[in-house]
């Protein structure tokens, strides 16, 4: 073929090939593949209605892992045990439902993972010129990593559903911890000896543990007039355990991994904690001013600077919701509201808005610069803010019409629906509620597009 | 009763094919299978030589921001780009120009991982062209161009990591000292310099020849004191000598009305140098390889507009008492744009800027604060990413100048006078009244090759780096050396970062 340095990919990468007069992207082509092979045992075993076991064991392998551990095992237990059928609970007549679950599994994880992740690879990166003519370049894009393998996620469980009070009151708590090891991730490599600053690797691990707790209660239940609340609430704690290790026996020290603006990966803390420089004062020249923690004179702005302080995290402690449901007679009215809060968010928005030098110079209010600064150099604590909120996130008011005289109708319903109605929370900028996910910007708040409220009418027919 | 549910399933697949889970690779090039050919070999080669034009990513030697070229040129006192008080532009620039940079300064990073890189690939040539049994001058050549990359580490960082085979791992590769990576250079230099190709231009444009080799072990020699305390004066000189015999003259600097700044002069920093006087260049067209964004990031927003039809940056200035010492008779001083009538074409619209700065940092510099350079006028394609004139490494008219300093250290300025006046009547100056002092050499190093790269380790040698310069006050003697990153330190603890930088 002309225009291919060589024939290794066939048809399967045309754009590999030097077409002079097609511009570089006008023809494309790939072809991968992903093998996963999977191996399956489980055993269910009841008991006298009562005791409940379950085994399983499953070894899988896929072929996006390095050539050393494309295989990993992968075993699960879950006892459950219903207590209300036990004949020492029979005389406690308010319960209506009792069980305990116990749970042990864990598995694996190979998302995130492209195919050929783990080989040393050659593609074309742009043109360079040599003996006289420009000719397509050609550079190591991808660094080999012959040990990557499954990342594993180890879980004990412990539950407790019930129902009681002839099942007006019911629910379920959860207590979990689970361990991630071996996570995949792209880690920054140094470049001696790494050719390429990037490798996909299975180093660090990762804790989450927490309490999930879920209630309904029928509270009032009369002919004309129902109430009924249903709630959750979750408390999480997450840490990262470890984030060094070796890559092909290489050790890999890597720590304070930027993961948004000012917020890391920190071994001992959560994900997207912040670690930041405390807000002073400013100069007489309105230039902000940081505290100089170290006393050595510099600021020192690098991630790992002892002149900041770990001020909390992105991520949320407790998430919780409630829903209220009222009916009567003919009427009826749920609400939804949910919040979150324990986290922090960085207003890199705010920030940017509150320097003079980023804003107009004339016919400009004293107020739309508070503080009075020029400029800064940092990012500082100034703009870290609390999270923290609580949302009414939906009404539904519905109103049934009698329907038993009309001839064509058998179903007549008129209602409102109103979305994002109310948030309450101390946070200064457009909306907690961020939306961003992963290494990018985590925790901080560049401006989003603000979210909608919306009421809605309708009306529902059913004819005969 | 019990009751007695027993489920179980066991799926055991025992062809053998069904369980295979190797990788395939259908539309990649894995590496061992691309550089296990002949072709492979020299595509390495080739590779070695695209990290030399600068890209985006502070990467390459000069034409692009924030890499090599930036922190051995801003840390200077022929320029830097302000912060300005419309807040426009970082501070990483101003903090070169004012020796406040840090061990995670980025452009300190971007300089160390490029250096590495750029390592790595000439392990991988040199590897490569041995087993492929390939011409022993592209083995040299390879062989050249690490020694090129390690004298640039030594240069900037002092003693680092020293790796020949990549196969090492990061806590195996020892951290060698100045001198004995100097030793290395310079005997790698001796081995293969001869057998480069003598070419010049043509296929060999832009690639080291014999005689860009030899210029590079003159560079070593010249600053031999920096780099190990023995200064090595003689072996400068013949190596200067060497270069001498690949028959370079000095480019005319007759006028010419079609050049946009007057002379013939200004073609040593167009679209292609010229062979007469050039010793390596980096091939540029913007946007394919490399990208020299000099003039772009300098000149003002609708000054770039009016001038060149491109929107410029308004980024680097020339500080005011860096042109002061330019005679105004000289032709290199229309490489600088300031004034109500500048240098150069005045088309509608063009900007006055001030000669002036008077703060770099906070608040930073009025936007037309500052003389602009014009030197590396914008050749065509040119657009708002930058320009497509080559860059000139290294050029005869330095070597010249590196003989004459040699010649004065050794105490035969007269010989030296010939050297300088040469290029002083080039640039339309008279020859000098008397024979150069070391003074005199360094003040036209500064005329002749002012934004090219060599200022920071002109200063150094001339003992003047650390001294107070324009608005930059004078610094310790530790800022003679760039702090090893903080992720170099990182990821290789064994590593001892440069004195006066912690740890």
């Amino acid at each position: 073929m002309k225009g291919f340095i060589n024939d290794i990919t066939t048809f399967n990468a045309l754009q590999n090939g030097d077409f002079s007069k097609i511009v570089s992207g006008d023809i494309n082509s790939y072809k991968n593949d992903r093998t996963t092979v999977s191996f399956l045992g489980r055993v269910n075993y009841g008991f006298m209605d009562r005791y409940l076991l379950t085994l399983s064991i499953r070894r899988d392998g896929s072929s996006v892992f390095g050539e050393n551990h494309k295989w990993g095992n992968f075993p699960s237990a879950s006892v459950a045990w219903k207590l209300s059928e036990e004949n020492f609970m029979k005389g406690l007549t308010f319960v209506n439902d009792l069980k305990l679950r116990v749970g042990y599994g864990v598995t694996g994880n190979q998302q995130g993972l492209y195919p050929q992740n783990s080989l040393q690879l050659v593609g074309s990166a742009g043109q360079t010129y040599f003996s006289g003519s420009q000719i397509t370049n050609f550079v190591i894009i991808q660094n080999a990593n012959a040990d990557l393998g499954w990342e594993s996620r180890a879980q004990t469980n412990i539950g407790l559903d019930f129902s009681l009070f002839k099942n007006r009151l019911s629910g379920s708590v959860d207590v979990y911890t689970a361990t991630t090891k071996n996570l995949l991730f792209n880690y920054t490599v140094p470049q001696p000896p790494y050719p390429y600053g990037s490798i996909v690797a299975n180093v660090g691990s990762l804790l989450n543990e927490g309490i999930d707790l879920n209630l309904n209660g029928n509270i009032i239940k009369t002919n004309d007039f129902s109430f009924s609340m249903n709630g959750n609430l979750s408390l999480l704690r997450n840490e990262i355990l470890e984030l060094s290790g070796s890559i092909n026996g290489v050790p890999l020290n890597t720590d304070y991994v930027p993961w948004g603006i000012n917020s890391y990966l920190i071994k001992g803390q959560p994900i997207g904690t912040f670690n930041i420089l405390q807000h002073a004062g400013k100069t007489e020249s309105n230039e902000e001013t940081v505290v100089d923690r170290n006393t050595d004179d510099v600021i020192d702005a690098g991630s790992q600077s002892p002149d900041r302080v770990i001020e909390g995290s992105a991520l949320p402690k407790y998430t919780y919701a409630f829903s209220p449901v009222f009916a009567y007679k003919q009427f009826d009215l749920s609400m939804l509201f949910r919040g979150s809060g324990g986290n922090k968010i960085y207003n890199s928005i705010r920030s940017s808005f509150s320097y003079f030098e980023n804003l107009g110079k004339s016919n400009m209010l004293n107020s739309a610069v508070p503080l009075g600064l020029f400029t800064s150099k940092y990012a500082s604590d100034l703009w870290l803010e609390d999270g923290s909120f609580l949302r009414w996130d939906n009404l539904t008011l519905g109103y049934r019409f009698n329907t038993k005289k009309l001839k064509y109708i058998s179903n007549l319903r008129f209602s409102l629906t109103a979305t994002n109605l109310a948030l309450f929370t101390k946070y200064t900028g457009l909306d907690p509620e961020l939306n961003v996910n992963g290494a990018n910007g985590f925790g901080s708040d560049g401006g989003i597009y603000p979210r909608t409220t919306s009421i809605a009418f309708g009306l529902n027919v059913t004819f005969k | 009763m019990k009751k007695i549910i027993v489920l179980a399933i066991f799926a055991v697949l025992i062809t053998q094919s069904c369980t295979k889970v190797d990788e395939v690779v259908y539309d990649k090039y894995p590496a061992t299978d691309f550089y296990a050919s002949a072709t492979g070999a020299d595509v390495a080669l080739a590779n070695v030589y695209s990290q030399i034009p600068g890209n985006w990513g502070g990467v390459g030697y000069a034409g692009a921001d924030n890499g090599w070229y930036d922190i051995n040129s801003m840390s200077t006192d022929e320029q830097v780009v302000p912060h300005r008080t419309t807040g426009d532009w970082e501070l990483t620039f101003a903090q070169m120009y004012m020796r406040e940079w840090l061990p995670n300064h980025s452009q300190i990073n971007n300089t160390w991982n490029w250096l590495y890189k750029s390592v790595f690939s000439s392990n991988l040539a040199v590897d490569l062209l041995v087993k492929a049994n390939a011409d022993p001058s592209k083995i040299a050549e390879a062989k050249v161009m690490r020694a090129f990359f390690y004298y640039l580490l030594i240069d900037d960082f002092g003693s680092v990591p020293f790796y020949t085979e990549n196969s090492i791992t990061v806590d195996k590769m020892p951290q060698k000292s100045r001198k004995e990576i100097f030793d290395f250079v310079v005997n790698e230099l001796k081995a293969n310099v001869d057998l480069l190709s003598p070419v010049r231009g043509g296929a060999y444009y832009g690639r080291f020849n014999k005689w860009a080799g030899y210029t590079l072990l003159a560079k070593l020699y010249l600053n031999a004191e920096v780099y190990t305390g023995t200064p090595m004066w003689a072996e400068c000189i013949a190596a200067c000598n060497k270069v001498a015999e690949g028959g370079f003259t000095l480019h005319s600097g007759a006028k010419d009305a079609s050049n946009p700044l007057g002379s013939k002069y200004f073609e040593l920093f167009g679209d292609v140098c010229p062979d007469d006087e050039t010793i390596l260049a980096i091939y540029t067209k913007v946007d394919v390889v490399g990208r020299n964004i000099f003039t772009v990031r300098s000149l003002g927003g609708a000054d770039g507009t009016a001038l060149i039809g491109i929107s410029a940056w308004n980024g680097t200035i020339v500080p005011e008492d860096y042109i002061t010492k330019f005679s105004d008779n000289d032709i290199r001083k229309h490489q600088f744009r300031y004034g109500a009538n500048p240098f150069g074409p005045k088309p509608a619209g063009f900007f006055n800027y001030s000669l002036t700065v008077t703060n770099l940092e906070n608040p930073g510099a009025a936007p037309n604060d500052g003389a602009r350079s014009q030197k590396f006028w914008p050749a065509l394609p040119a657009n708002g990413g930058g320009a497509s004139n080559d860059f000139p490494i290294y050029r005869y008219a330095d070597v010249m100048l590196m003989k004459a300093e040699c010649l004065v250290r050794t105490g035969d300025a007269a010989s030296a006078k010939t050297l300088v006046d040469a290029i002083r009547q080039r640039a339309g100056l008279p020859v000098l009244a008397n024979s150069p002092t070391l003074t005199d050499i360094y003040n036209e190093r500064g005329f002749e090759l002012s934004w090219e790269g060599h200022r920071r380790q002109d200063m150094i040698r001339f003992g003047t780096f650390t001294q107070a310069h324009g608005l930059a006050p004078a610094v310790d003697d530790h800022f003679k050396l760039f702090p090893i990153p903080t992720n170099a330190l990182n990821a290789n603890t064994n590593l001892v970062q440069n004195p006066g930088y912690g740890n």
